[in-house]
């Protein structure tokens, strides 16, 4: 084949443009330390490169929603905590007013303490977490206990239960489910049932206590509140049932927390496992890049040194 | 015994060829690196023989010297043609890949600030408003990601359509330059045709339309049909030497085999090619030289080129319906926008307010006609009160579920009625992205392979045609010793000459 001074030019631009567009790519990758730029240097990579990106923004959104939820749930267990020694001590002075010994005047400072420690379970129950009350159902807007009625109902006689709560009846609540999303798909409720803890019941038998502290009769007559040791004793079985409810409560919350945290952990393995396989999808190997840099870049030099050993010298150099 | 004389002129006619030929070869020399020039050769010949008694009883031819018989270009026709045809192919998928890679630039994934990422913040923000529904904050933020996911959209499907509005400019600048190259190959044509007759090779002319055509193959296939090539062999066209070219026809390939004749060397005028569109600028076909050609019809449309690349990234009507990569992926991403903000505009309708009624199904709204790419935007009631924001199921505040069912429109599965797939958005727009990025690597392929077998063509034509300084040289070198060797038989029988005329018969003088 004849061969001109043009087809060398030529010949040699081509391979120089063709080297640089390597070395432009090496360069690319190098900085911006992906394996690609644009879907079409790697249809797969991009497609999968989208959804793998998109997995790690959930997984750290549902470690959000799981902090949320293991907040919510810890503050619910520490009011529990704090409704159950409530209650302890009430059963604890209960026990001691029970004693015969005890005069009206000596009951009465005991119904005193005991009112004050119904009212803080009252103020219990309308525990908020950022601004939410958590033992409202979904009306995480308004209180659950109403205080001023509480102390009504306590204070005066002929009130029912219902007017303790905000919206009275609190029977529909239990049926009001929060439930965060804590795992794609996966939903945990953050919520107690309020009536587990704080029923009308309760509020019921404390108010029983309270006036029986009083001189209340059991059938609502007055009576001698130096002589009803044996109407308190009878009152201690209600006051147990109440603490256990309690704690019932508070180990089913306890086992949710648990499958919170399980969860959570999972969600940190599965964190882990995303990144690294986005990472192995679109991310250089740094190494192996330079290595290719380093022999593109002698194949460059060479193009270089040919071309300008080759192009220059014609037959005019020679002749004389 | 011939004339006294006849050694001068044969040295003549050999110091005149010579001369030509060194003529010819400072002018290749000269345009070594012209482009689409052919080296040219002067081809030598001797010229007639006389019979003479070269001996007692002995009769022989005696040569006469030299003349130049014809100066051509060297040319294969052949290797043009392979390199048009490559060339076509090369420039068609050039022209795809190019637009497709400003595509690619305006999608820009996979990234931080693409449509994936607009669509995950979203979900993030309902995610955080489902575990905080009573936060004014986290409202805040759901609208703020409501507006960049319409905002992203809205850019998007203007930036496609600026860059289709370059398309069509390019394609105005394509037709224009076609319609120029047309006209200048039909000139030349005449011109060739004034001089051809004479029996001169106008192989500046050659060359000059041979580099018309080179740049035509960049914009369309055409087929090119000499039309006195028969006229020159049968003797037809006045003294032709048997290798003129004579005129050439341009004839515009289709897909269905159909050509179209766009320089016709027996009209006056130069055909001319220009586009027809419908309402919505959409290409439907085109006409040259009177004749009309719909898309439309089988085998409508162009085979190759740039035009062909042009047209069908922009788009065209075809078989009824639009096709083109710019259309399709703006249906995509209108397609995307009208789902996805129906079904959550649905599910938004059925959560309740906080003041227990129900929400606005106008969560996305359009800002002019339907909900599109170009049109999605943000409802006023929401941008009105962030408690328009509906998250409940039933009606407390507290109530989460709502937000959840909002947030999960991301990964429900929704119909996309045009492209008849039920699927999530996600995985809808991972498929559009993979289908453009398949379809760009794919045309950036075949555009690589011709392009390797254009330089090939190339290379074999320089090879024939370039100028090679080298051998001009050494053919230099050559003609000027043919020169001085005349130059000295000259002298020689010069001095023959004078011993005759002046030194015969003054013996012992």
């Amino acid at each position: 084949m004849r061969v001109t001074q043009t087809m060398l030019t030529k010949t040699n631009i081509g391979y120089l443009s063709a080297s640089y567009q390597k070395l432009s790519s090496m360069q690319e990758q190098l900085i911006s330390g992906k394996k690609i730029q644009r879907p079409s240097e790697d249809p797969v990579v991009a497609m999968q490169g989208i959804r793998y990106r998109t997995e790690v923004r959930e997984v750290e959104q549902f470690k959000k929603n799981v902090n949320e939820a293991t907040g919510w749930m810890d503050l619910t267990d520490s009011a529990l905590n704090e409704v159950t020694s409530a209650m302890s001590r009430v059963r604890e002075l209960t026990t001691q007013a029970a004693t015969d010994t005890y005069d009206a005047t000596q009951r009465k400072a005991i119904q005193s303490e005991v009112g004050q420690l119904i009212e803080h379970i009252g103020t219990m129950a309308n525990t908020k977490y950022n601004e939410k009350g958590i033992f409202n159902g979904t009306a995480t807007d308004k209180p659950f206990v109403s205080i001023e009625g509480l102390r009504d109902y306590l204070t005066s006689s002929g009130k029912p239960v219902d007017s303790v709560f905000t919206d009275g009846d609190p029977a529909t609540k239990d049926s009001e489910v929060i439930q965060y999303e804590i795992s794609s798909g996966i939903q945990v409720q953050v919520n107690v049932s309020p009536t587990d803890v704080f029923s009308p019941e309760t509020f019921t038998t404390l108010k029983k206590l309270y006036d029986a502290l009083g001189g209340v009769s059991e059938t609502g007559g007055t009576a001698d509140s130096s002589n009803n040791g044996a109407q308190l004793s009878a009152m201690l079985k209600d006051l147990d049932v109440m603490v256990n409810q309690t704690v019932e409560t508070r180990a089913d919350l306890g086992a949710r927390v648990n499958r919170l945290e399980l969860n959570a952990s999972r969600l940190e393995d599965q964190e882990i496992i995303v990144k690294t396989v986005m990472s192995d999808n679109e991310d250089i190997e740094a190494e192996k890049v330079i290595m290719e840099l380093k022999s593109y870049e002698t194949l460059h030099r060479a193009a270089l040194s040919a071309g300008a050993r080759i192009i220059q010298p014609t037959l005019l150099d020679f002749l004389r | 015994m011939g004339s006294t004389f006849m050694g001068l002129e044969t040295g003549r006619r050999a110091l005149t060829t010579n001369q030509w030929a060194l003529q010819s070869t400072g002018n290749n020399i000269a345009n070594a690196g012209t482009a689409g020039f052919s080296r040219q050769r002067l081809v030598m010949a001797t010229t007639e023989q006389l019979s003479m008694a070269i001996g007692t009883g002995k009769m022989g031819q005696i040569g006469t010297g030299v003349r130049g018989e014809i100066l051509e270009r060297v040319r294969d026709v052949m290797l043009d043609k392979q390199y048009r045809d490559e060339a076509t192919k090369t420039a068609y998928y050039g022209t795809k890949e190019a637009a497709f890679g400003r595509m690619e630039d305006i999608i820009n994934e996979p990234s931080d600030t693409g449509l994936a990422k607009a669509f995950d913040g979203f979900w993030e923000s309902l995610q955080t408003l489902s575990t905080n529904p009573q936060d004014s904050g986290a409202r805040s933020v759901v609208r703020q990601k409501a507006e960049t996911l319409t905002q992203t959209f809205n850019y998007m499907s203007k930036s496609l359509s600026q860059v289709k509005e370059d398309l069509k400019s390019e394609i105005d600048v394509s037709t224009k330059k076609v319609n120029d190259l047309f006209k200048k190959i039909h000139n030349i044509n005449a011109e060739i045709h004034t001089v051809e007759p004479l029996g001169v090779l106008p192989n500046a002319l050659y060359d000059e339309r041979d580099r018309y055509m080179d740049e035509l193959a960049q914009y369309v296939d055409f087929e090119k049909v000499s039309v006195d090539a028969e006229a020159i062999t049968q003797g037809k066209l006045g003294n032709a030497t048997k290798t003129a070219e004579g005129r050439i026809d341009i004839l515009v390939k289709l897909p269905n085999g159909n050509k179209l004749r766009a320089v016709d060397s027996d009209v006056a005028q130069a055909g001319t090619l220009s586009f027809t569109t419908n309402d919505q600028g959409l290409y439907t076909g085109f006409e040259t030289n009177s004749q009309t050609i719909s898309f439309d019809a089988a085998g409508g449309g162009f085979a190759n080129g740039r035009i062909a690349g042009l047209l069908e990234m922009y788009g065209q009507i075809k078989n009824g319906q639009p096709t083109g990569e710019f259309v399709k992926m703006q249906s995509n991403l209108d397609e995307m926008a009208t789902t996805f903000a129906t079904a959550f505009n649905a599910a938004h309708a059925a959560n309740f307010k906080k003041d227990k009624t129900n929400g606005t199904d106008q969560f996305f709204v359009a800002t002019s006609g339907s909900i599109s790419a170009a049109t999605i935007a943000v409802g006023q009631d929401i941008k009105g009160s962030l408690d328009n924001i509906a998250t409940s199921t039933d009606g407390n505040i507290g109530d989460s579920a709502g937000a959840l069912k909002l947030a999960q429109m991301k990964t429900t599965s929704l119909l996309f009625a045009t492209s008849v797939t039920t699927t999530t958005i996600g995985s809808f727009y991972q498929n559009v992205i993979g289908d453009m990025g398949v379809a760009t690597d794919q045309v950036g392929r075949l555009g690589q392979s011709s392009a390797v077998l254009m330089d090939s063509a190339e290379q074999r034509r320089m090879s024939v045609s370039a100028v090679s300084i080298d051998e001009e040289m050494t053919m230099m070198i050559q003609y000027q010793h043919a020169y001085n060797a005349a130059a000295r038989n000259i002298t020689t029988v010069d001095e023959m000459l004078d011993k005759i005329i002046n030194g015969m018969g003054i013996v012992g003088r």
